[in-house]
């Protein structure tokens, strides 16, 4: 009877073995019928309906030949038009000589309009299928000829919808890897333009694809970022979002390491300051890393307009991300600890308009800020017909009834509505969640000590902030540390002075162009 | 150059400089100083940096010669044993130090802005947090009061604004205080005011290159120099002697006094604000070197684990004096007794630096 019998019993995983999976391994035969019938095993043919299987006779060179696709991934029709058609109907011109080796002619006269590649191994046979490639198998050849049919449906590409702007392009990712690359490409016309392929997941089946200049972005960076893609394990990756979180250092951090964005150029942007940028299929986005805070805290726009207005908006933007984050927790303060701070007309406006409320300041905010943020994610979740409501529901209900029924007081409803209006200048999501929850940290310092707490806190977030690291890279660099780099930070130079790239991810070529003369 | 190499460069370390030691402007140091040189406290900061530059200049020399930092030197020149003395010593001077400062700070917030809250239960707060700073590391503290030190220089230009409608030039007379050879005397045992100086060459590994080290703590010294005396003066100038030698906390006076219009006339809370950000840094700085001189006396290579039993001890210890009367002096007892320690050191090391090169 061990000490470890007691307490509850642990639950441990079925010891039931789970149905062996059909992996399709090893090399391709020269008989057909058996690279066929280890497809059909592979797939379940023919109980399951997803295998495609056409045999038909090749007329110009008299062969069997078997083409494999899986239906709706590849495109019947093409098949159908560039694929089955000339192999069943064309014939070489006399003079051929039909003795050459049956692939090459197959790849050279037979199937002129198709992207074809060759494969000898049943791996990259069913990767293809599943990529909605078609594959021909000739009898008599242990290589099989792969052909491009993919026929994945897709949206076209339209507005980005969260990353909006007013002047700017207006176009947004979708969910193709091949027209996301294509959308990059059309705004980084140069020929340093790396696509590298990165393979992962247990049987490095699922695909992903960096993006980097190859004269700027350095290259440890780049071996950095390819490295905890490839130690990822799970098959279950769908799309960058899930990728994301895999490859990120530090999980349980409030700071994301990591930018989703949906727009083209801002990626273009980022490349050319030597980040890398990761695309995948099914992803409304792309990836970049390394980041630092100032490409959470800038947004699309801010390049765009003039140097006044541009700035202007980040001032602002800096406004909102203080406020969002400090002033429930200052007026929690304020009326508790530091009374003598407000002018005494607001003092005595603010003890009367509470003087009917029967809980703490504590109380009141965090039953207003949770309500807040009731509403916001209902809005979120809430079908688009009956959206409506939510206005009314947030604005009359939770805002005029409360301070009528004496839950809370009018003050109050002010403070909560600025900084829920403010929270939602935040452009980058990731870094306004954080800073909403870190709002309720700070309420709670507030409480307990007044600006005594709120300083104590905000110093270990100075402190968590200059400490963080984006891929080995400082999470508030070039400011702390100070490395040379063009003012872009929190307020930015004309244009024509942001001539240096930041050091923090030590470009190959620092200068972005020349020095500008004079000013 | 690898960017995440540990490693600080001169900004960071003028920033560290400058929390370690204009922060006492806004402690409790100028009523030691008023103590001693009643309206002339500002002229005692501005000698007594005078003084400790000789030294100051005799040990970046020093540095430079063998490019190592104090620790190393220490060795080279006095042994293993010799030097562990000194280094234990220093520790011992610091921590007290350390101590009566952190109580003293808590007493400021205890006294003029939560009466209510007991006494350990900010310090415990106040040392956490130190402790949480300071575990992050020297590099992480060095950003942190580079990314502030524009925030601190910004927030004192405004104090000395909104507070120059109150200021009299004419209170700075008679110049000399309590006279000449009083003053001299005075400024020699409270050089310590800037001893920290001396110390921070033990954190030279971490700072990029000697010319960095140079830039960093010569333009950190001359600041903090220049904010010591622009305080000291400026609190003389404010309040006059002698009301202000009954006055505790002049820093937080002057906060009291600063107004915009009579519609913002209390704006001390903005200003604490900023001050305990200050402080923590301050004793995150501190409880980082206590660390880092207690793992060199007794050669422990991993010292951050250090950092929170050190924060413990520092509170278990703040609880012994029962008054600022007692903390003043004890304090004003290590000023002087520390002060020849800090003169003395780098000229000895010189000393025997000479002598070493004589004889080999």
């Amino acid at each position: 009877m061990g000490f470890r019998t007691w307490g509850f019993p642990k639950h441990r995983p079925s010891t039931n073995t789970p149905p062996q999976r059909v992996y399709l391994e090893g090399q391709l035969t020269d008989d057909i019928q058996l690279n066929l019938s280890s497809l059909k095993d592979a797939f379940a043919y023919p109980d399951n309906m997803s295998l495609k299987i056409r045999n038909i006779q090749i007329l110009a060179l008299n062969l069997e030949a078997v083409i494999v696709y899986v239906e709706s991934a590849a495109d019947a029709k093409t098949v159908e038009r560039n694929m089955i058609k000339p192999l069943l109907e064309m014939e070489l011109p006399e003079s051929h000589n039909k003795s050459a080796d049956p692939i090459q002619i197959i790849k050279d006269h037979l199937l002129p309009v198709l992207s074809l590649k060759q494969t000898e191994t049943f791996q990259e046979v069913n990767a293809d299928l599943l990529n909605g490639n078609t594959v021909l198998l000739i009898s008599g050849s242990s290589q099989a000829i792969v052909a491009e049919t993919q026929g994945f449906s897709f949206r076209s590409v339209t507005t980005p919808q969260v990353e909006q702007v007013i002047r700017g392009p207006k176009e947004a990712f979708i969910e193709s890897a091949e027209t996301n690359r294509s959308l990059i490409r059309k705004y980084v016309r140069d020929n340093d333009l790396q696509c590298d392929t990165v393979k992962f997941g247990n049987n490095k089946n699922r695909t992903c694809y960096l993006m980097y200049m190859r004269n700027i972005a350095n290259e440890q960076i780049v071996d950095r970022v390819k490295k905890r893609i490839e130690v990822v394990q799970s098959d279950t990756v769908q799309n960058l979002y899930m990728l994301e979180q895999l490859i990120e250092e530090r999980p349980y951090s409030m700071l994301p390491s990591v930018i989703l964005t949906e727009r083209p150029d801002r990626v273009a942007g980022f490349l050319q300051e030597g980040h890398v940028a990761i695309i995948m299929e099914n992803s409304p986005a792309a990836l970049i890393t390394p980041v630092t805070f100032w490409g959470l805290f800038h947004a699309a726009e801010d390049q765009y307009h003039r140097w006044v207005s541009g700035n202007f908006m980040r001032i602002i933007r800096l406004l909102a991300m203080l406020v969002t984050m400090l002033v429930p927790a200052v007026y929690v303060a304020v009326s508790s600890y530091h009374v003598e701070m407000l002018p005494t007309d607001l003092m005595l406006a603010i003890a009367a308009a509470r003087e009917r409320v029967p809980f703490p300041i504590i109380v009141e905010i965090i039953f207003m800020e949770l309500t807040f943020e009731l509403i916001r994610e209902s809005g979120i979740r809430v079908p688009a017909p009956i959206g409506s409501t939510i206005g009314i529901v947030g604005a009359l209900v939770l805002g005029q009834a409360a301070v009528d029924a004496n839950l809370v007081s009018p003050i109050l409803v002010i403070i909560v509505a600025i900084t829920g209006l403010a929270s939602f200048i935040i452009p980058d999501i990731t870094l306004n969640f954080s800073i909403r929850v870190q709002r309720f940290i700070f309420i709670m310092f507030g409480a307990l000590f007044g600006f005594f707490g709120i300083a104590l806190y905000m110093s270990f977030v100075l402190a968590y902030l200059v400490s963080f690291k984006s891929f080995g890279v400082p999470f508030f660099s070039p400011l702390a540390p100070r490395l040379s780099a063009s003012k872009d930070m929190f307020i930015r130079s004309p244009l024509r002075k942001q001539w240096l790239r930041p050091a923090n991810l030590m470009p190959k070529d620092q200068t972005k162009q020349d020095k500008p003369e004079g000013n | 150059m690898h960017i995440t190499d540990g490693k600080v460069g001169a900004r960071e370390l003028l920033g560290t400089v400058v929390f370690m030691i204009a922060m006492k402007a806004t402690d409790s140091t100028p009523d030691l100083l008023i103590y001693h040189a009643m309206n002339a406290s500002w002229l005692l900061s501005l000698l007594s940096g005078l003084i400790i530059l000789l030294p100051l200049l005799l040990l970046v020399g020093l540095m430079k010669k063998y490019n190592t930092g104090l620790h190393d030197l220490l060795l080279r020149f006095t042994g293993r044993w010799v030097s562990g003395a000194i280094v234990a010593l220093m520790f011992i001077g610091l921590f007290i130090s350390t101590t009566i400062n952190a109580r003293s700070y808590v007493d400021i917030v205890n006294t003029l802005f939560f009466p209510q809250t007991s006494i350990p239960l900010i310090l415990l707060s106040l040392l956490l947090f130190c402790s949480f700073v300071a575990n992050r590391g020297f590099e992480t503290i060095g950003r942190v009061t580079w990314l502030m030190f524009g925030v601190i220089m910004i927030v004192g230009t405004l104090l000395i604004l909104t507070t120059w409608q109150h200021t009299s030039f004419s209170y700075l007379f008679p110049l000399l205080g309590p006279g000449l050879d009083q003053l001299l005397w005075d400024s020699l045992t409270h050089s310590s005011l800037y001893g920290e100086i001396i110390l921070i060459a033990f954190f030279f590994p971490y700072v990029r290159s000697f010319q960095a080290y140079r830039g960093g703590i010569m333009i950190g010294f001359g600041l903090c120099v220049f904010l010591l005396v622009l305080f000291n003066a400026l609190y003389v100038m404010v309040f006059d002697y002698p009301a202000i030698e009954h006055m505790a906390y002049p820093y937080q006076q002057l906060t009291r006094a600063a107004s915009f219009g009579n519609k913002a006339a209390h704006l001390e809370s903005v200003f604490l604000f900023i001050w305990i950000i200050g402080a923590v840094l301050h004793f995150a700085i501190y409880l980082y070197l206590l660390a880092y001189l207690f793992s060199r006396i007794f050669k422990i290579h991993e010292f951050e684990p250090l950092i929170l039993s050190l924060a413990g001890m520092i509170l278990l210890m703040a609880g012994f004096p029962k008054n600022i009367i007692q903390q003043n002096i004890l304090r004003d007892w290590l000023i002087s007794s520390t002060s020849f320690m800090f003169l003395l050191l780098p000229i000895v090391l010189w000393g025997l630096h000479l002598w070493k090169g004589r004889t080999s």
